[in-house]
């Protein structure tokens, strides 16, 4: 895939650039706002990557610039601690997700991974769902696996959906709190892991396999057997 | 230097006051002193002329009886004039003395006929008046202006009182108060500055206190993690021993548990600062706290503990829901983490109060206060887990909602009972 990212910080930026081509990606990387924006209406790329505070033109500036140009590519933020509130000043210019600093490379991977997804699937939702030998029924909120119903409860149903439908994606913690639970903040708790280890109780457990995996210190995937 | 000195006199309030004062005072003597005098003038000069006209009379009648001019008086003058000499009254001084005369023409069958009368007794009447005035007028500015020095020393004096007070206030002399004495508006003034630096002297001790205690607390696990990090270099250098991943893993871990921390004090301060609070909703308390006990429940459970939630007449408050989710949940992490094993947490809503209580130890009462303060260090909490920021950010929480925070001891004395009594919702 072909990223762009906008990111002034000496060591930051190069950092980011290097894990995102270890990654398999190809990455432009850019210090000034004014270049990225340039480079972001002349050239396609799959996703921006854009810090909020650099010099030239800001992160924020050169998104509301392309989306004002009709360039719908994918972007996401990232913002320094300091800033809560930018969460909404992002999305509002055209954001599609923001990242907090310091944030974990495996989290900024996963969420350009969702986005390149988001924007190739395009809400051809049904109200059925199946990934593997496991379906859900959207509208029934109901659960089978290789047939046999799988009583699960809503919040559990709720994580299984966002599984099934980021099937070999990595989902992060923080993602699964923000999709699942709506929460933005970080509960010291183990709320995900509970939540998980009692998912898999009923759909792994029972049928003797792993469907999903702990990837550690970054989150979980999903991989059902073809 | 004259100048700048009158100009920097000029711009006291006091002195200005005692200036317009002084004026008015002026113009008020003149106008009475003017007013009477003209009064009094105009009077006399009737009194005479009624006089004159009189005698004229008198005088016709006394020529027409061929009894020639009469005059009874050595202020009195008659006599004849030629045409040039005008008709009616007039006033003129006599030569080489100070004296007036009023004289009246009338021409008569005998000739242009002149009355005239000394009108000296009038003109020392008008004199003393006139003296009067004077006298008058420069005791008035005299003692106006005594009066009006005085005032205005007065207040400066006390003026000055409250400028060095706050002056040393702004210094950074926060225990410094105006302490002004009296009973007046500018005491009562004092008084209230005196108490704004009272609460700012609060506010900021609680300030230098938090920040230290931030220092303290995001100190301990930076070195923790300096003497990781340096130690697994060290293996990494000298090849004595393989590094895990299991090392910069836990490193790792470390820095976001920091990252939390930082996260959770900037919260605080955003929604101490009162921002939030239009995005508030009408939020129905029953659903949220079904809400969080969905969440919740197999985390407690998962601990081996019991939540028992019981609800009765809940109502809908106004609210920002994701600061509400936030509240319950660290009231439910802080009696899983403080409380006692296998304990239930009992969670009760009745109508728009909202009751946390657990079966740990309790905070004692002198604690409870600071237990709601950033990262405080309590005796109590040495040992384990301090409280973090968990309870404050609910203190701030309840604080953006209007909602009383009280501390309590549970059941029989067990435990710790948290109550947040959010306002009732009023329809519009």
């Amino acid at each position: 895939m072909r990223l762009l990212v906008l990111e002034d910080d000496q060591s930051l930026g190069p950092w980011t650039e290097k894990g995102l081509r270890e990654a398999g990606h190809v990455v432009d990387l850019f210090t000034d706002g004014k270049d990225a924006l340039i480079a972001a209406m002349g050239q396609d790329y799959n996703v921006l990557v854009l810090d909020r505070m650099v010099p030239g033109l800001d992160g924020l500036s050169v998104l509301r610039a392309l989306r004002e140009a009709k360039v719908t590519t994918p972007a996401i933020f990232l913002t320094a601690l300091g800033e809560v509130d930018d969460r909404v000043a992002g999305l509002r210019a055209g954001g599609d997700d923001y990242l907090v600093k310091p944030f974990a490379f495996s989290e900024l991977l996963a969420r350009i991974e969702v986005l390149v997804r988001r924007g190739g699937l395009s809400e051809e939702q049904s109200s059925i769902v199946t990934a593997g030998d496991i379906t859900i029924n959207l509208h029934k909120r109901s659960c089978t696996r290789k047939g046999q119903p799988v009583d699960l409860n809503p919040k559990e149903f709720l994580l299984l959906e966002v599984f099934l439908q980021s099937k070999g994606r990595v989902q992060t913690r923080t993602m699964l709190l923000e999709r699942v639970w709506d929460m933005n903040f970080d509960p010291t708790t183990s709320v995900v892991e509970t939540h998980i280890s009692r998912l898999r109780r009923k759909i792994e457990k029972p049928f003797g396999d792993t469907v999903i995996r702990n990837i550690r210190g970054t989150g979980y995937v999903f991989e059902p057997a073809a | 230097m004259f100048l700048s000195r009158l100009h920097r006199l000029l711009r006291l309030s006091a002195v200005r006051q005692a200036l317009g004062f002084l004026l008015l005072f002026t113009a008020i003597s003149i106008v009475a002193w003017g007013g009477t005098f003209f009064l009094v003038s105009r009077d006399m000069q009737r009194t005479v002329d009624a006089r004159l006209l009189d005698r004229m009379e008198a005088t016709i009648a006394s020529l027409d009886a061929g009894l020639g001019l009469v005059v009874s008086d050595s202020d009195e003058l008659a006599g004849f004039v030629d045409d040039t000499v005008r008709e009616g009254f007039r006033t003129e001084d006599i030569k080489g003395g100070s004296d007036e005369v009023r004289y009246l023409v009338r021409p008569t069958s005998h000739g242009r006929l002149q009355l005239g009368e000394n009108t000296e007794r009038q003109e020392e009447l008008r004199d003393i008046l006139a003296g009067g005035m004077q006298i008058s007028l420069a005791a008035t500015i005299f003692l106006t202006s005594l009066l009006g020095l005085w005032i205005a020393r007065r207040s400066q004096d006390r003026l000055n009182v409250v400028s060095s007070g706050l002056a040393k206030v702004a210094q950074g002399d926060l225990g410094a108060r105006i302490a002004l004495s009296g009973n007046d508006d500018l005491s009562l003034l004092a008084d209230r500055i005196d108490g704004t630096t009272a609460r700012l002297e609060t506010v900021v001790t609680q300030m230098r206190v938090q920040s230290s205690n931030i220092a303290h607390d995001l100190r301990t696990p930076l070195a923790r993690l300096r003497a990781q990090l340096e130690t697994n270099l060290l293996a990494l250098l000298e090849q004595d021993r393989p590094v895990e991943a299991e090392d910069l893993e836990s490193a790792l871990e470390q820095i976001d548990r920091l990252t939390g921390t930082f996260e959770a004090l900037l919260r605080l301060a955003r929604i101490e600062s009162g921002a939030g609070r239009d995005a508030f909703q009408t939020v129905h308390l029953k659903n949220l706290v079904a809400e969080v006990v969905d969440t919740y429940g197999p985390v407690v459970e998962e601990a081996g503990q019991t939540l028992d939630v019981a609800m009765q007449d809940a109502t809908s408050i106004l609210s920002d829901p994701e600061m509400l989710v936030q509240l319950l949940a660290n009231l439910i992490q802080n009696a899983l983490r403080h409380g006692a094993a296998q304990q239930t947490i009992s969670i009760r809503l009745h109508g728009p109060r909202l009751i946390v209580t657990d079966q740990g130890p309790g905070i004692p009462f002198e604690e409870r206060e600071n237990v709601l303060q950033p990262l405080h260090q309590g005796e109590a909490t040495r040992q384990g887990e301090g409280y973090g920021v968990g309870l404050s950010l609910v203190r701030a929480i309840s604080e953006l909602h209007g909602a009383e925070l009280s501390l309590s001891d549970g059941p029989n004395g067990r435990g710790l009972r948290v109550t947040v009594n959010f306002p009732k919702l009023t329809k519009l």
